[in-house]
């Protein structure tokens, strides 16, 4: 089986190099992160069946491989994204959208603080992060997600929930520490 | 669900936007040649052991040949025969011994 590669990493290295970046949130981890996706992917592009697309068949390559090993660091810093953020729930959290969230909502619209967003994305789990950069920033529809996700879609539905408020609740707090 | 929260959770994904580093790109496109080599060393390795009938025919020969030369070296060399060497008596033969060596056997039974 032929496959272009140059094409390949032309066409691909960009989102998987932001997707590295958001779940790692340095540009060293970022790197190898993709290397080792890309090297994978050389590996076993005899597996890629067409059923998904290059695209998300190699995120889903990616995210396993931070998975693989981001497990100690979410043991260590994170809270699963399938349970409840705080022991009021979801419901305080989700019907407030407080004066503080709007704040931080016109400040990144009208000028992005990547600073800011990357240090609340090492706050979250790695499950977290992966969903919000699978939706919020690839664009990914959520059948999409759950599949590269390995979850089904009900799940892919309340994570991004969950990780938005998680986000939201944490770029807040960093805003109060500015 | 807050919508502000889908929002605010688009608005801060953007800021991730960065381009890959060039020159990741070029180490990427640089791994996958690198790869499609050794591939291709492998592939014609493969290709040379594979199953074609002439094949088949070769390496049969050759096995035979291997088989042949490990067989003829592991046989022990045939010492060489000691040379024969003729028994002389010293001082020569004498009558008398010469006739002693005789015997009087006629074949009879009282011998």
């Amino acid at each position: 089986m032929t496959v272009d590669w140059d094409a390949l990493i032309d066409a691909h290295a960009n989102k998987a190099y932001c997707f590295a970046m958001g779940l790692c949130g340095n540009e060293q981890d970022a790197r190898e992160l993709v290397q080792e996706a890309f090297a994978r992917a050389m590996d076993r592009i005899d597996t890629h069946d067409g059923s998904l697309p290059f695209e998300a068949w190699f995120l889903t390559i990616l995210k396993h491989l931070y998975l693989d090993g981001a497990k100690k660091y979410d043991k260590k810093y994170g809270q699963s994204i399938d349970e409840p953020l705080t022991e009021s729930g979801l419901t305080v959290a989700d019907a407030v959208a407080d004066n503080r969230e709007i704040s931080v909502l016109e400040r990144l619209e009208k000028e992005e603080n990547s600073k800011l967003v990357r240090r609340a994305m090492r706050a979250l789990t790695p499950d977290a992060r992966a969903v919000l950069l699978m939706i919020d920033l690839e664009g990914m529809g959520y059948q999409e997600a759950a599949e590269v996700l390995s979850c089904p879609l009900n799940t892919v539905r309340s994570r991004i929930v969950r990780a938005r408020i998680a986000l939201r609740e944490r770029l807040i707090a960093l805003e109060a520490t500015l | 669900m807050n919508e502000n929260d889908e929002r605010l959770a688009k608005a801060a994904m953007k800021s991730l936007i960065v381009p890959a580093p060039e020159s990741l790109k070029a180490d990427l496109k640089r791994m996958a040649r690198n790869r499609k080599k050794e591939a291709s060393i492998w592939d014609a390795l493969r290709e040379a052991l594979s199953g074609d009938a002439w094949a088949y025919g070769a390496g049969a020969a050759f096995a035979a040949a291997a088989v042949a030369v490990v067989i003829v070296r592991a046989i022990p060399e045939r010492p060489e025969p000691a040379a024969t060497v003729a028994v002389v008596p010293v001082g020569g033969i004498t009558e008398s011994q010469l006739a002693a060596m005789w015997s009087d056997d006629d074949g009879g039974d009282h011998d």
